[in-house]
């Protein structure tokens, strides 16, 4: 993010709980294996407050029928009045910095061993969202890929170079929507 | 008592002249007053008698005045003036028939105790030695016969135009002097120093009679109103309200503010004891486009009786349209993203932005269409100056040419725009912006960008004394909730100092780490625009540090863009010189005419069309100033009590230079209801200033005595003996009965 963008970005992240005050000091959250989050109401409602005031979550690395099952019911405690919905091609998040018009599915490290990249029975990937009011993007949902391992592993040599590529190029466009609307 | 001991009134010794009837020299009576009085001291001296010591000099002191007063009465003192010759002079008499003569003073209209005055002899006394005209006047002078049916109908007092009409068409007429009687409220502000001028320079004496109680305890005025006569739909509106009253004993009564049948505000306002006149200041939203016809109103208090200065009417218009800004930020950063979210569903301004999300890509948001800003930051004032107001984030001086750096300094000072610089490690000093060719228009002298100034550490704000004044600060109407309002905000993210201030710098809002305060949000006006900092990227925390139906943040940035937006001139920018006419029909207009680049356009052709519902349109071609390039205007006339509409065009060849519109009203009857009590300063100035007096009705039937000593008209000089003024002989009696009871006392007798 540094060397792509003009972003001031901290060399190091941050771990918080979803119950902690201090994620109102972060507006860009990133949950990873979302499919076992099992939130509390309280942590629910403390997201939803935190979603409201103008924060952006966006959620990674889940997959599979059992597992969207378990992510949707805690997400639908955070917002039961709002759908899910696709993201379509011409949304702006898909077009803030990069123009994302590749749908690919990218894989966690397990590709390396199991030559494949879906697990479970998440074959088609699908990137969703929750929008609010203003029609703003609030949740972006990656299911059935991990954009994470793609980052994380973008040095192993046998992690192919082009998925890197693109999760990053997904990962900048959200933090930059996220900052521009 | 004057006249009774003195001989003669008062005038006569004012603009007489002192002189010695018997014709001997003056030196001559202090030389025998000096002999008289060296002869009495050594005859005193040489047969002292009984008398010594103090008794010995109180009674030659006696002896001495007595011979000089005696020689003095000698010398036949005498004044010299100049009179009016009898039935050879025109005397007019002024009476004011306006709509205030009808106040009741003691159970009766004001003109009836005039004419109860003037009929008992004053204008009898009048006609035996003088031609006497007389006229009634409000709006305008008027020539009667008699006072007998003449009734207090008029619409305005002109006391100023009178007079000098009256003396314009009399420069034919040995006119040996004017009187007026009148309350004195000349209500239609032309009686200025210029036409005092005019007045004196015919040197007739002008005597004036004040009619009426000076002062009104049980009246309360609503006097000047100051509020801006264009705003935005939609948008908070403050207005400062003069209230005049008597200051004797504290009361309440509320200010209310209607839009036709809507009260768009209202407030108590404590009428304090010792202030006669009040500032007061009620805020309003002025909701959707349209003409506004505020009533402004205060509710009476007890026993008023006069409630018609109680209100008063002012328009604004609320045009429709949106006001552009333009953003450029130099990096993502969360305070640009709630910025945006604040401003977005304002339906009247447009926040156009540019933010440099990489070193070599800029993103827009909220352009009109693919072409707005393609080739980046505009390079002409033609393409600059179409936006309102110029908000430059953390990005540095160095990103812009030159060009473009004296374009973003014109776009304040010729354009008339308001720039907004924010906080960032690249903006403000660190960003170059104190050396850059901006730096004059900023409000303060930015630390050379190697001192790094920008700080990620917390800070507090609070509020200046300017700051809570301002609209752009006003989280709540009440001034002690909008200080809770800002006292409870969370710390911002981080603040920049900016160095000194400029001497024309304002400071709005104070940042705060532990004691050190320090400017955050200051501002200056520069050539026709505003310059202002807010040396902080960190306000978004008030929106993620507050439950999220706070909208302190929203209405903060709102405020300041809107603010910055609302003032910056359009091209053509038409005035009327009032909102509201009351009784008075002349309409000054101006319009300012500039091309694209914003210069002056002093060949441009204008045209204005005045229309009202109660009449035609008529459409004027304006004429160019004669002091100011660019700037043209018109006089018209607004007859009928109505909401008038004038629209401005301008054309420069074929090219349309834009057009223009503003409202006005037109009301009459107001004025004679505003000023109630008797001006008797206006009065006595215009007798003082012309060589005449000012008198009452209780002592008007001394004033025919007094008219005659006069310099105008058809006069002769009189000589006036003075030896045998009754104080004269009351001093003989004096000093003779004084000496003998001296004697008596001392027992010398």
């Amino acid at each position: 993010m540094q060397r792509l963008t003009n972003i001031d970005a901290a060399g190091e992240g941050k771990l918080i709980r979803p119950l902690e005050d201090e994620i109102f000091e972060y507006p860009w959250l990133y949950a990873v294996e979302v499919g076992r989050w099992y939130l509390t109401q309280e942590e629910a409602d403390h997201i939803r407050e935190y979603l409201l005031r103008g924060g952006f979550l966006m959620v990674d690395d889940f997959h599979g029928t059992y597992e969207w099952a378990g992510f949707l019911e805690s997400m639908q405690r955070v917002f039961p009045e709002r759908p899910i919905l696709e993201i379509e091609e011409d949304a702006p998040i898909l077009h803030v910095l990069y123009s994302l018009d590749q749908r690919i599915q990218i894989p966690g490290r397990q590709v390396i061993r199991r030559g494949r990249t879906y697990e479970r029975d998440g074959i088609v990937p699908h990137w969703r969202g929750i929008y609010d009011d203003e029609g703003r993007l609030m949740v972006a949902i990656n299911f059935n890929m991990d954009l994470g391992d793609a980052w994380e592993h973008a040095d192993w040599p046998e992690y192919p170079e082009p998925m890197t590529a693109l999760a990053y190029r997904f990962g900048i466009n959200y933090i930059v929507y996220a900052m521009t609307h | 008592m004057f006249e009774f001991l003195f001989k003669y009134p008062q005038t006569v010794f004012r603009k007489g002249e002192f002189i010695f009837a018997a014709g001997w020299p003056g030196w001559l009576l202090v030389l025998a007053i000096l002999a008289a009085g060296g002869g009495l001291a050594w005859h005193l001296r040489q047969n002292p008698g009984r008398l010594e010591g103090r008794a010995q000099q109180g009674v030659g002191a006696l002896q001495i005045l007595t011979a000089a007063l005696a020689l003095l009465m000698l010398w036949q003192p005498a004044v010299s003036i100049q009179s009016l010759r009898s039935q050879q002079n025109v005397v007019s008499v002024l009476v004011d028939t306006s709509r205030s003569m009808a106040i009741q003073e003691d159970g009766r209209p004001r003109l009836d105790h005039v004419r109860a005055a003037l009929g008992k002899g004053f204008l009898g006394q009048l006609e035996e030695k003088f031609r006497v005209r007389l006229y009634t006047f409000s709006s305008r002078l008027e020539r009667v016969q008699s006072l007998e049916s003449i009734g207090p109908n008029g619409g305005s007092t002109r006391i100023g135009e009178s007079v000098a009409g009256l003396l314009g068409e009399s420069t034919v007429l040995p006119l040996g002097a004017v009187v007026v009687v009148s309350d004195g409220s000349d209500n239609t502000g032309a009686f200025n120093r210029e036409l005092m001028t005019e007045i004196r320079q015919r040197r007739v004496p002008v005597h004036t009679v004040g009619v009426g109680r000076t002062d009104m305890p049980e009246d309360i005025e609503l006097g000047d109103i100051r509020v801006a006569n264009r705003t935005m739909p939609h948008s908070q509106v403050s207005a400062h309200v003069t209230v005049r009253h008597h200051g004797s004993k504290q009361t309440d009564t509320r200010l209310t503010v209607r839009d036709d049948s809507s009260i768009l505000a209202s407030k108590t306002i404590t009428l304090r004891r010792g202030e006669t006149v009040q500032t007061e200041e009620i805020d309003f939203n002025t909701g959707d486009a349209g003409v506004r016809n505020l009533r402004f109103s205060l509710d009476p208090i007890e026993n008023e009786t006069i409630l018609g200065n109680n209100a008063q009417m002012r328009v604004v218009d609320v045009p429709r349209g949106q006001r552009s800004i333009l953003y450029v930020e130099g990096e993502p950063r969360w305070e640009y993203k709630f910025i945006r979210r604040a401003i977005g569903k304002d339906e009247n301004v447009r926040l156009v932005t540019m933010l440099r999300t990489t070193p070599n890509k800029f993103y827009r948001q909220g352009v009109n269409d693919r072409t707005e800003l393609v080739n980046g930051f505009p390079v002409t004032g033609e393409e600059l100056f179409r936006y309102d107001a110029l908000i430059l984030g953390s990005i540095e001086a160095a990103f812009f040419s030159a060009k473009q750096q004296d374009l973003i300094r014109e776009f304040v000072s010729r354009r008339g725009g308001t720039l907004l610089l924010l906080g960032g490690r690249r903006g403000l000093g660190d960003g170059g912006w104190g050396v850059s060719r901006v730096a004059e228009a900023l409000p303060a002298q930015l630390p050379e960008s190697s001192q790094d100034t920008f700080s990620r550490s917390r800070a507090t704000v609070e509020l200046t004394k300017q700051g809570l004044d301002s609209l752009i600060c006003r989280l709540d109407e009440d001034p002690v909730e909008n200080l809770k309002a800002w006292s409870g905000l969370p710390q911002i993210a981080d603040y920049q100092t900016i160095g000194a201030l400029k001497p024309a710098a304002i400071t709005l809002i104070n940042g705060k780490v532990g004691n050190d305060s320090f400017p955050l949000l200051v501002q200056q006006y520069y050539g026709r625009g505003r310059a202002m900092i807010l040396a902080t990227a960190g306000t978004w925390r008030w929106k993620m540090q507050l439950p999220h139906d706070d909208t302190r943040h929203h209405m903060f940035w709102q405020q300041l863009l809107r603010s910055l937006a609302v003032h910056s001139p359009n091209q053509l920018a038409l005035s009327s010189d009032r909102s509201l006419y009351a009784d008075e029909k002349r309409v000054k207009l101006r319009a300012e005419v500039r091309n694209a680049e914003f210069m002056p356009a002093g060949n441009a052709t204008v045209t204005v069309t005045i229309s009202s519902e109660s009449g035609d349109p008529t459409t004027v071609e304006m004429r160019p100033s004669a002091d100011e390039t660019g700037v043209f205007e018109a006089d018209l006339t607004a007859g009928q009590t109505d909401t008038y509409r004038a629209e401005v065009r301008a054309h420069m060849g074929d090219e349309s230079l834009g057009s223009d519109v503003v409202h006005f009203r037109r009301e009459d009857g107001l004025a004679e209801d505003f000023h109630p009590e008797q001006n008797r300063e206006l009065l006595e100035t215009l007798a003082e200033q012309t060589g005449g007096s000012y008198w009452t009705l209780d002592n008007v039937d001394a004033l025919p005595k007094e008219i005659r000593f006069s310099e105008a008209g058809i006069t002769a000089r009189e000589t006036l003996d003075l030896w045998d003024m009754p104080v004269f002989f009351l001093l003989l009696l004096a000093m003779r009965g004084g000496e003998w009871l001296l004697r008596r006392r001392w027992g010398v007798v």
